[in-house]
């Protein structure tokens, strides 16, 4: 259902900005609360923005590792049942991919250089 | 909460003693902890700092060891001359405060940041290697006979299927912590050590002055097996805070860390083994993040900061596999 303005992304941007213009008022403990709380709004930011492309890209890469739809815990369990120990490179190649991507949500700043955006 | 604390201290010091100076330090994931001085009212000379720690995670998988446990492992340490908080007396039922313990506070820096990157730490940050190769081998050579209470943590037997179950307690699926735990099982090193293992010890838990390590803290994570755990374990990524660079801690080099351990132990260190472990150190510093955003989701341990753990399991992810992957070292 269509709302009106502001968006989902811009109500997040916009408690993120009253973390900031709070801190001034609060002890250290609510500095570093206010701070954790900004964190986890621009982690809440990126996903919405980046979270469809993602997602159907993970779901892709899980139905061309295992040949059919899948879920992570499908492949958590066959990884721990020792199913696809003959084809680690291949997995962890997807999953690194996988990772870095979450990591693209998370703190994209963590990232290596090699999955930097260019 | 003082008033408990007061009643608690008077127990054990006398009707005449007070506590002065609290505070109540904003960290640690798993205790409360209360630094405060003691003052037996005869003279100032009686002024004691102590800390209290009470457990606040109490859950039926918790990973930690229980606190009568880690009292019980903080006279055997300072018994054998380990730098640690010397153990003062444990909380009772009567003192309505949890269970938990009071140990002498040690004065100095536990704040990575500023050990790894303020200028007056320089000095210590130059030691920090060697120091902890020699109390690492000497704290392994502590007999296990003395700690057999320490049998009882899953660790002690099997730490990788220990890691694992409590993954599986958390119910989340975790393909890269999976992937990692099949490269442990296939390379799992032929060794049968059985040696005290301290279990976190890890730049933010070396109590630090400028003169170097004073006190290793929080035990909570002590078990039996081999002791290069705890050399893997310090080299950990994630305890680098940046300081790539500097394998051991973000403040010096594996080679100074092993030959400081070697010279005391009398034994060369398999850094194969030690590589192993710092995989093995990864995959669990994934699953205590998953832990503390579970307890934050399912059981009432509500946080912001845990919340943000549950996320931040990705970061130890990528890091797990661009190790798995040869990209970092």
């Amino acid at each position: 259902m269509p709302q009106h303005r502001p968006d989902l992304a811009e109500i997040l941007r916009t408690v993120r900005e009253l973390t900031v213009e709070l801190a001034p008022q609060v002890d250290a403990k609510g500095k570093y609360d206010l701070r954790v709380a900004a964190y986890l709004l621009v982690m809440a930011e990126r996903e919405v923005a980046l979270a469809p492309a993602l997602d159907r890209k993970h779901h892709a890469q899980l139905e061309k590792l295992l040949g059919h739809p899948a879920t992570d815990g499908e492949l958590s369990a066959r990884l721990r049942a020792g199913e696809l120990d003959d084809r680690f490179d291949d997995v962890l190649a997807v999953l690194l991919d996988q990772v870095a991507d979450s990591v693209r949500v998370v703190k994209p700043s963590q990232l290596d250089p090699i999955h930097q955006e260019p | 909460m003082n008033e408990r604390l007061l009643a608690a201290v008077r127990r054990r010091f006398g009707s005449a003693a007070t506590i002065e100076s609290v505070v109540l330090p904003t960290l640690g994931g798993s205790n409360l902890t209360t630094i405060f001085d003691v003052v037996d009212g005869s003279s100032a000379a009686s002024r004691r700092r102590l800390v209290a720690r009470q457990e606040t995670y109490v859950a039926d998988n918790t990973p930690f060891l229980a606190p009568d446990r880690q009292f019980q492992l903080l006279l055997v340490a300072t018994k054998h001359g380990i730098p640690c908080p010397a153990p003062v007396f444990q909380l009772e039922p009567q003192d309505e405060l949890g269970r938990g313990y009071v140990t002498a506070f040690v004065g100095g820096e536990t704040f990575p940041k500023r050990i790894l990157t303020d200028a007056r730490f320089a000095g210590a940050r130059a030691k920090l290697a060697e120091q902890s190769g020699e109390v690492l081998a000497r704290l392994h050579a502590i007999p296990v006979t003395e700690v057999s209470f320490l049998d009882a943590q899953p660790d002690s037997h099997d730490p990788l299927g220990a890691q694992l179950a409590r993954l599986d307690s958390y119910g989340e699926a975790h393909p890269a912590v999976e992937l990692g735990a099949r490269w442990l099982v296939k390379h799992r090193p032929k060794n049968a050590r059985r040696q005290l293992v301290h279990g976190d010890y890890r730049t933010g838990n070396l109590l630090v002055s400028e003169s170097g390590l004073e006190a290793l803290l929080d035990w909570e994570c002590a078990h039996t097996g081999s002791g290069l755990e705890d050399l893997g374990w310090l080299c950990t990524r994630s305890w680098r805070f940046g300081q790539n660079h500097l394998p051991a801690g973000g403040f010096g080099s594996r080679e100074d860390l092993f030959a400081a351990y070697a010279r005391v132990s009398g034994s060369p260190v398999d850094a194969d083994e030690v590589h192993w472990w710092e995989v093995f150190g990864l995959l669990r510093w994934v699953v205590l993040n998953v832990m503390q955003a579970y307890g934050h989701h399912a059981e009432g341990r509500r946080s912001a900061a845990f919340a943000a753990c549950g996320r931040n399991a990705s970061l130890y992810e990528y890091e797990l596999l661009m190790t798995l992957a040869k990209r970092f070292d």
